[in-house]
Formats: structure tokens, sequence, C-alpha cells
């Protein structure tokens, strides 16, 4: 956790017409750090994850990846940076089977050719637990299945930053476990930075260095979980409810 | 130089009228079930071949007064376009749109070789109504006055349809949220299956319309499946009002080109005008805008 | 570009062996001197090669490219007009100018590319179909292009002393390279890239591709195909004219494309030659019926057998599907 952050925002705002979504944040991901990012329906998570990628550009502030600002490019090129996310609603190419989604994951990634591209794929595929399914439709996966799948086309691509958008929702409480236990695996194993936007109280705090948690679209507080946990602000907006 | 452009003006919304009933059709169709469909102009065509007909027919049941085929030619377009429906439309709303597309692509060759099959290429009119009312110099077709009258009428009574009716309503209904129609009791099967029928009812009464005020041949098919498309561009999907209005803008830009600059023109600058739209203003003058 | 050493290596697959012994039959149709069957396969492969063309853009980005033939049109009046150029007769041979055709085809397909291939579905479909009647209405017009009437090449072309066989062998080649463009992009990483944007081409972009660059790549690669066809045809016919632009043809295209398999690597082919065939038995007889019942075929792929001849082929029966891609 040392060093230039990885991720910065500074004064990020993002208007959709009167509504403010996102107001003046600023937050910091360092190298190796899994940072979670909390805060009630509506407080504006998913549209920050927008914003980093590329899908929404800042009304105002910046965006720093590395060092370099990425506010404004194109969504492919926030990708090629090394920024890959996943979806609150998985959205596995269809039409193509698992090994075949993954490997897109791969060949517009960090890996060289078709044949590294492949391998990577496997390993990565095998990683999340997916050999075994390589040639089945994606679209036959069970809920958990795909969501594995998602990160595992996220993960092929060796990105330096990975975005999760809730990607445990929707899972049974043992299924979250063994999720939870793989993000923490592709910090430690992998090296991957993390950001992870979760609904699922008792694991986002289990396995984040830093909390971060939003209101109506503002930071309200940034620090250690069990910190984050006792702040008089955060009980008041948001955890009155528990997972 | 005033009695000219007083002359397009008019030349232009008289057939811009009849553009416009017949995009009418299509974007009822369009803005309910999002079917593009692209054998419009050849229903146009069909009604413009049985006005044809029963107009030509020599003996007892021929020389029928094109107004009196209407009888003929609302319920012929009702029962073509429940049959169409049923049979084929049926199976691939839903699917995705390259399915739908090619399929009324495929019913689009069909029919215009049908046509063309049946009754050759020459170019044909219903020789009805001739004669122009010339009124301060600008001389005006009694054809076209005719149809813009029937225009008129028929879109009064398209809204009446829309507005009084339970089925005209039903329709609105599904076209704004179809799941929240179906949650309410409205079949709505029914409802496409209606809109589907009305809508080939429009295109087909503009073609009993375009075979007195203009000459027709089955080249014209694809000539007004463009035109009627256009038409809802500018006006926006599922607005019958936009596309009365696209109409008599398309049908400006056709006199004011034709009249101007050159009649071998007009294909060029009616596309222009759908190009323009669709990089500007693809939602039409009052579709909404998405996102 | 990335890949082509492993393209080239997939030579002795089953698919581009069954298309390199379809076109070595092609090669040896000219050696019988039979104008009858020359003329025949000349036209044949031109349908095919515009298939290929039609079929890249459709079957690998799923764009609906109705006004497709205008890029054919402007190859032809390309040809025509660089020969007609000179104002007498050329000493080059004229078939040198295919190419240009084709660059001219495929700048216009960028060109229109980008702005077009925004709009989704229908739009872009009518689009096309309205730049193509806009292109012909232009060229209409064009007097010194010879306007309606068309532009005659004899004054150009008086020195050529066979028109025949270059057209022969350039469609040919042109029919064998389309077919390994489109075989090299499915396998390659730029056709899992145009399969991803299929899918989903917001998530295509956040994971790095340029949905956008490869859409309008795509379009403009399978417009070049198109021109260097046209500029052959339009000197093969010694004769250009606004009938080069017209929607007719895309028609016969969406039903060779279909027939075959819309996205395969030997729809094209197969569909072709059979659509072909069987048009030239129906249209002698019945003028207007062959079009119908293409229609109707249409109708019953699209309801039936979305995935044409080959794609059935492929569902029902595994075993081939290693042999036809």
């Amino acid at each position: 956790m040392t060093g230039p952050p990885l991720l910065e925002l500074s004064a990020v705002t993002k208007r959709f017409g009167g509504l403010t979504a996102v107001k003046d944040l600023s937050m910091s991901v360092h190298r190796g750090e899994i940072v979670g990012l909390i805060g009630p329906n509506g407080a504006g998570k998913t549209t920050i994850f927008n914003v980093i990628t590329g899908v929404y550009r800042p009304d105002s502030g910046t965006v720093t990846v590395a060092g370099e600002r990425v506010d404004g490019l194109a969504r492919y090129r926030i990708a090629r940076r090394g920024v890959r996310r996943t979806y609150q609603i998985v959205r596995p190419f269809a039409d193509m089977s698992v090994l075949e989604n993954v490997l897109v994951g791969a060949l517009f990634g960090e890996a060289q050719g078709q044949e590294e591209a492949e391998h990577k794929a496997r390993e990565v595929a095998a990683f999340m637990g997916l050999t075994g399914r390589e040639d089945e439709p994606a679209a036959t996966l069970n809920l958990g299945e795909k969501k594995r799948l998602e990160i595992a086309r996220a993960l092929a691509a060796d990105p330096q930053l990975l975005l999760l958008d809730e990607a445990l929702s929707g899972l049974t409480p043992r299924e979250i476990d063994v999720a939870s236990d793989t993000i923490s695996r592709i910090r430690t194993e992998l090296g991957k930075t993390i950001v992870i936007v979760e609904h699922v109280m008792r694991a986002i705090m289990a396995i984040s260095d830093r909390i971060v948690v939003l209101h109506h679209g503002e930071k309200i507080a940034d620090g250690a979980p069990q910190d984050v946990r006792r702040d008089r602000q955060v009980i008041e907006a948001y955890l009155g409810e528990s997972a | 130089m005033d009695l000219l452009l007083v002359q397009a003006v008019a030349n232009g919304l008289l057939i811009g009228a009849v553009y416009g009933l017949a995009a009418l059709g299509l974007t009822l169709i369009w803005g309910i079930m999002d079917v593009v469909n692209l054998a419009h102009g050849e229903f146009v065509l069909f009604g413009a071949y049985l006005t044809f007909v029963l107009f030509s027919q020599r003996g007892a049941f021929g020389g029928i007064n094109p107004l009196l085929s209407l009888l003929l030619v609302v319920p012929a377009g009702l029962v073509l376009g429940i049959i169409l429906y049923r049979l084929l439309l049926q199976r691939v709303v839903g699917r995705p749109a390259l399915t739908t597309l090619l399929l009324t692509f495929g019913l689009s060759i069909l029919f215009n070789n049908s046509l063309l099959n049946w009754f050759g290429p020459d170019v044909r009119i219903v020789r009805w109504a001739q004669g122009s009312l010339v009124m301060g110099g600008v001389a005006l077709p009694w054809t076209r006055l005719i149809a813009f009258g029937l225009v008129v009428l028929s879109s009064l009574c398209l809204f009446a349809f829309l507005q009084r009716t339970y089925g005209g309503k039903a329709i609105r209904a599904v076209m704004q949220d179809s799941e929240a129609a179906a949650a309410l009791g409205i079949d709505t099967q029914r409802v496409l299956t209606t809109a589907f029928a009305v809508g080939t009812m429009l295109a087909m009464v503009a073609g009993m319309l375009v075979s007195v005020a203009l000459s027709f041949s089955p080249a014209n098919g694809v000539q007004f499946s463009v035109t009627s498309f256009v038409i809802c561009v500018v006006g926006g999907l599922g607005r019958p009002l936009g596309a009365m209005l696209g109409g008599l803008i398309v049908g400006l830009v056709e006199s004011f080109t034709g009249i101007f600059i050159s009649q071998a023109y007009t294909p060029a600058m009616v596309s222009l005008l759908l190009i323009a739209f669709l990089l500007v203003r693809p939602a039409g003058l009052f579709g909404k805008v998405v996102r | 570009m990335m890949g082509i050493r492993r393209v080239a290596a997939l030579w002795r697959r089953p698919t581009p062996l069954l298309a390199l012994a379809v076109c070595g039959l092609l090669a040896l149709v000219p050696l019988s001197d039979n104008a009858e069957w020359i003329t025949f396969c000349i036209t044949m492969m031109n349908l095919i090669v515009l298939t290929y063309s039609l079929n890249m853009v459709v079957g690998l980005t799923g764009y609906l490219s109705f006004g497709h033939v205008v890029f054919w049109g402007l190859g032809a009046y390309t040809a025509g007009a660089v020969v007609m150029a000179g104002g007498g007769p050329i000493s080059y041979n004229p078939y040198w100018v295919a190419p240009l055709g084709g660059i001219v085809s495929l700048v216009f397909a960028g060109i229109i590319g980008y702005p077009t291939m925004r709009l989704r579905g229908a739009y872009f479909a009518i689009a096309t179909v309205s730049i193509n009647i806009a292109v012909q209405t232009l060229f209409f017009n064009l007097e010194p292009l010879g306007g309606a009437e068309g532009l005659p090449l004899n004054r150009a072309l008086l020195n050529l002393a066979d028109r025949v066989t270059p057209a022969y062998y350039v469609l040919l080649g042109l029919l064998f390279l389309a077919f390994w463009t489109h075989y090299g992009i499915l396998k390659s990483k730029i056709g899992y890239g145009l399969r991803a944007i299929l899918n989903d081409e917001d998530v295509a972009d956040t994971m790095g591709v340029n949905a956008t660059g490869y859409k309008v790549a795509t379009f403009a690669v399978a417009a070049f195909f198109a021109g260097v066809a046209g500029s052959a045809w339009g000197i093969f016919q010694n004769f250009v004219d606004p009938e080069n632009f017209r929607l007719g043809i895309s028609v016969d295209l969406f039903v060779i494309m279909m027939l075959g398999g819309a996205g395969t690597a030997l729809g094209p082919l197969v569909g072709g030659v059979i659509y072909y065939v069987i048009r030239d038995l129906l249209i002698l007889r019945f003028p207007y019926l062959h079009l119908m019942i293409f229609g109707v075929v249409i109708l019953v792929i699209v309801l039936a057998f979305p995935g044409g001849l080959i794609g059935t082929l492929r569902q029902r029966h595994r075993g081939l599907r290693a042999v036809l891609e």
C-alpha cells in the first residue's frame, strides 16, 4: 500500500439533468489494496464505476490511472490502460462458449498473440473454477457460474485494476463465502488491485482493507472497516440493515 | 416567381398528405411492435392495383368509382393485415431485429414480384376525376384535392379511433408500455393484430389515393417504402401527428426540388433529408429522445 | 497484422481445402473455350464476390447493408472514369485499374461508416438504401460520365484484345481472396472482437475492443471487394451505367447469403452456385416467378432455417462442423 495511487478520483462530479449522482468525490486506491465501496441504493456507486471506465464523462474533476488522466478517453482506451470491470447484472457473451468468453478477455488484454491468450484463458478459467464447463454456451450457466465467468473474463486481460460491481448479489451464503475467498486470492495470489461495490455487508467488511461510504453521491466516510462501522454518520445513513 | 412558389407549396401539401397517410400505417406498426415493415410499399401497391382493377374492369362489376372501391379496399387491408400477422409476424415479434427485417424483406420480394408477374412492369394510372381547380393562377388537380380531403377524413377517423374507442386506447397503452398493459388485462396479442391490420389498411387506402393522384408500377414499391420510412423518422415513431406532418414536409421537399432544381434530383433530396435527421435528431420531430 | 502466419497455417483445414477445390475447378473452365460456360461463371463469380462482401458486413457485424450495391457501382464507375480519362485508347491493360475501384469504395465506406454505424438495426438499413439511391441519382445526372444513358468504354478499350479471360481470373482471384479474408477474420482476434461486439457492444468496448473502429474497418474491407468486382465487371461489360446501382441486385445478394448461411465462410460460395444455377434454369421460362420463389425462400429460411444451408448442416450434423465453416 505504498507509492503513488493506482487509481485517483479528484473532485469528480457527475450530473444527469437535475440530479447530481456524484458530487465532488475524491478518493484514491493504492496498488494491492482491496477497497470496498458501499452506500444505500442510488448513492452513486455504479455511476462511479461508469465514470472510471469511461461510460460517462465527469462534468468536473479528474480520473487518473497509474499516473495518467483517463477521464474523457474512449472506453476501449481506458480499458487498454489496464482497467476491467464486471457488471451488476451479468452480461456474458451469450452466443459464445465459456472459454470463448474468457478468451476475448485474454485476447484484448496483456497476452501477446493467440497462443498465449488461449493459455491465459484456460489458466484463468481454472482459477475461477470453470474448467469442465469450458465448451458450454455461456447462456446455459447458472447465476453463480455466470458471475465467476464475468470475473474470469476481466481477469484474463491481466488488468492492473479490477472493478467488481455487486459480484456477490444473488448468491447463496455458501457461494458468497467461496466468492469472497476467491476475491481475496485474486489480490494475494495474482497481485491485483480491486475496488468492490457490494451490499453484502459481512463479506465486504471482511475482505476490504478500506471502506469508502457514499451517500447521495458524496463521500461520508473513508477508512478501515472497523472504524467505518462505528462512524455515526454512516450508521445514520445506512447501516440500519445488515446482510 | 411568387406564383411558382405558391404552386410548389400547393403541390407539396397535396401530395404530402397522401404520403403522410401511407406513413401513418407504418408508424403505427413500427411504434407498437418495433417491426419495420419492409413490405410496406407493396401494401400501398396492393391498394393501388385493387382500385385499378375495379376501375378498369369491363362488364357488370367493372368501372367502379375509386371512392366506392374503398368499400373493398378497407376490409381487404384489414383482412390481409390480420392474416399476415397471425401467420408470419407473430412468430418473429420479440426475436432480434435482424429476423423481422429479413422476414418483411422476404415478403416484399414475394409481393413485388407477384405484382410484376400478374400485372407486368407497365406504369398504371386510374383516370378518374380529371382536370384541375384553378384558384388565383394556381392549378389544383381534382384528384389530389379529393385525395387530400380523404386523408383529412381518414386521419380524423384514426384519431377518433385511437382516442375514443377501447381498441384505440388499448393500442396506445401497449405502445407506451406493453407489460403494464398486459398487467391491466389487455390482450396484447389481439392489440398487436389490430394495430398491424389497421396499419396495413391505411397503407392500402393510401394506395387507392396514389392510383388516382399519381401513377404507379411495381417499381415504385421500394420508393413508397423508403418515403414512408423517411416520414416516420422525421415525424417520430408511433406518432400519428408526426407522420402527417412528416408527410407534408417530404411532400414539400419533393415539390420544391422538382420545380426549382429538377425532377431527377428528388430521390437524392429525400435521402439527404433522411440522413440529416438520422444524424441530428433520430427521434424525429415528435419522438422521445432516448438517452 | 497479428496472426497472419497462424491463419496461413490453416490452409490445410477442410474448409479452405473445399474452397480451394471449387476454385480449382473454376480455374479450368476458360480452358474449355466454351463462351457460354465462361460467361456463366464470370457472372456467377461476380455475384459470389459481392455476396462475400455483404456477408462480411451482415455476418460479422450484424448490420444489414441493404444498399450494399453502391460499392459495386462505385467500382464500376471508377474504372469507367479512369480508362476514359485519357480521351482515347489506352495502352495498358485496364484490369490494372480494378484495385483502384476497390480503394474508392473502401474510402467511401469508411466515410459513411462512422456516422451510419452509430445507428441501430432498421435505421442503418434504411440509411444505406438512401445513400444508394442518392448516389445513383447523382450518377444518373452526371453527364460527363454518361448520365442516364451510361458510359460505353469502347473508345478506351480498343487495344484490348481479350476482355474476357483477365476478367475471369481477376474475379476468381478475388473470390478466393474474399473467402480467405472472411475465413481469416473468423479465426483471428478480429473475429473474436467482432463476435463480442455482436453480442454486447458496450461490454466489448469496456474490454478493450475498439468497437466503432472494428465495425467501420470491416465495412470498409468488405466494400473493397465489392469495388474491385465492380471495376472488373465494368471493364468486362465495356459499359457502365446507373443500373450498376440497382437496388434489386442487393436482393439477389441477400438471397444468396441467407441461402448459404450468413456469417459462414463457405455460405456465399455454396449459396451462390445453387442460386445461380436455379436462377438460370427458371429465368428463361418464368421471368418473375424465380424472384417470387426466392421471396418465399427467404421467408422459409428466416422462419425455419436461420443458419441457411451451411448453418443448418452444422447444427444437425455435429461431425460436419469442422468441414463446413
